[in-house]
């Protein structure tokens, strides 16, 4: 799952939002790191729709303009969690490998051996 | 509401998008890019670069058989990417035959026609490391057919660039070195444009969102051995043939010819991608053989020539043209089906929804 989608997916979690509330909470969510064009937005929605993990919602019109709403089906909230909990292992085994005791003497990077 | 100037800029922006995506998504995408745009600059402000690139994207996975497309977007999305797919290999198999042949000859060859050939490699630092480069980028194609069968689609992109520097490299030093003064090559444009063609089928074909396409017919690694030797003997055992210019026509024959073949054993339904991949590259051999082949109606030429370039030209030609048309007729037999499926529903709704 590419880090977009991922972001994508974990917009809809809470309710349905129409594209540019996606882009807006993508972007809270990732703190700023994930800003999505509308482009690339459009092309997560039709993999994710595609894939079956997302549907349309519901269609409005918001000053004559139309907006559509996705929500995340059930299958997305499975892969979404399934990805999220991959990505903590990941973190957790590196954090843990940080905290672990290291071997005195051994050179650092910036050391090196004469 | 009145329509202000940035909405108007972006809506052209999203005509690169083919209609049947507009059709379902341009009030959508046009209503979440405004809603970004603070009102008081929409009467002045343009979509930014990063807004264009990412339409430009989408406009290649849309067109290109992406989620969703409609069947004549994926027909031309599989056809583009068997069109890389076949094209690298053939560039592949041309260049190590062809490099291996010329080691083969250096080894055996006496003293004197060494030095020569090395000579070519003189000239100075600069121009001795062009050369360099011109001889040893192109096996770059190799390495970006292993990328692509193994699905490594960014690598195979950046490989495949890498291996058509070289015609850059050629066109830039007829264009501006001193040293040369004769006129820019047809054959050097011709080449340059065919490599960077299959670069970009390579890097549009191959988007994240495509569909794999393996090789069909034949294992990878046995293909790309096959077209090694076949294009290696066509080398050798006919020095005077198209052959020395550009990728290798005798393997792009025998393996349309093959596909011909295969495609009458198989009456039933078929992939119009195929053909359509394979009569594009021919036509692309075509296009580099068209501009050597006026040397062959000049007089007191040998038979090989003469008569062979021709002949050679004539069978391609007839082949491109048979694939074509098959290719055309399964893409309309493929589009029929699928409108009957639908009932004679429209076709170009964003499948899924």
């Amino acid at each position: 799952m590419t880090q977009a989608a991922f972001f994508v997916l974990a917009a809809l979690v809470d309710e349905p939002r129409h594209g540019y509330g996606i882009l807006q909470e993508v972007d809270a969510l990732s703190e700023g790191d994930v800003q999505l064009r509308v482009g690339t937005l459009y092309g997560v929605l039709d993999r994710l729709t595609a894939d079956g993990l997302i549907a349309l919602d519901r269609e409005e019109v918001h000053q004559g303009r139309l907006r559509r709403y996705y929500r995340i089906l059930d299958a997305g909230e499975a892969a979404l969690s399934a990805e999220a909990a991959r990505m903590a292992s990941s973190a957790r085994t590196v954090s843990e490998r940080l905290a672990a005791p290291r071997a005195p003497g051994r050179p650092g990077l910036a050391g090196g051996t004469a | 509401m009145s329509v202000t100037l940035v909405e108007q800029r972006y809506r052209s922006v999203l005509r690169v998008l083919p209609a049947y995506y507009r059709a379902e998504r341009e009030d959508e995408m046009v209503e979440a890019f405004l809603h970004g745009v603070p009102e008081d600059v929409r009467d002045e402000a343009r979509p930014s670069t990063g807004e264009v690139v990412s339409v430009l994207a989408l406009a290649v996975r849309t067109r290109l058989g992406g989620a969703g497309a409609p069947a004549r977007y994926a027909v031309l999305g599989e056809a583009v990417r068997l069109f890389a797919l076949l094209g690298v290999l053939l560039q592949a198999a041309t260049v190590l035959s062809q490099r291996a042949l010329s080691l083969a000859w250096f080894s055996g060859a006496a003293t004197l026609d060494r030095q020569v050939a090395l000579g070519a490699f003189g000239g100075g630092f600069v121009s001795a490391a062009l050369q360099v480069l011109a001889w040893a980028l192109p096996f770059a194609w190799a390495g970006a057919y292993l990328a692509l069968v193994r699905d490594r689609r960014r690598a195979a992109a950046r490989l495949s660039a890498v291996a058509a520097l070289p015609t850059l490299l050629t066109l830039g030093y007829q264009l501006f070195s001193p040293s040369y003064t004769g006129p820019v090559s047809d054959l050097a444009v011709v080449t340059a444009l065919v490599c960077w063609l299959t670069v970009a089928a390579v890097a549009c074909g191959f988007h994240e969102d495509a569909a794999s396409t393996p090789l069909p017919l034949v294992p990878p690694g046995l293909a790309l051995m096959g077209l090694c030797v076949l294009s290696g003997a066509a080398g050798a055992l006919l020095p005077l043939s198209l052959e020395a210019y550009g990728v290798s026509g005798a393997a792009v024959i025998a393996v349309g010819a093959g596909a011909l073949v295969v495609r009458v054993l198989r009456s039933g339904s078929s992939s119009a991608a195929l053909p359509l991949a394979l009569a594009a590259l021919g036509a692309s051999v075509l296009a580099v053989w068209a501009t050597v082949l006026p040397v062959a109606s000049q007089p007191g030429l040998p038979a090989a020539v003469a008569v062979g370039w021709p002949a050679e030209t004539a069978v391609l030609s007839l082949l491109v043209l048979a694939l074509a048309f098959t290719g055309v007729r399964d893409a309309r037999r493929t589009l029929a089906s699928v409108r009957r499926q639908r009932g004679g529903g429209v076709e170009g709704k964003i499948a899924d929804r």
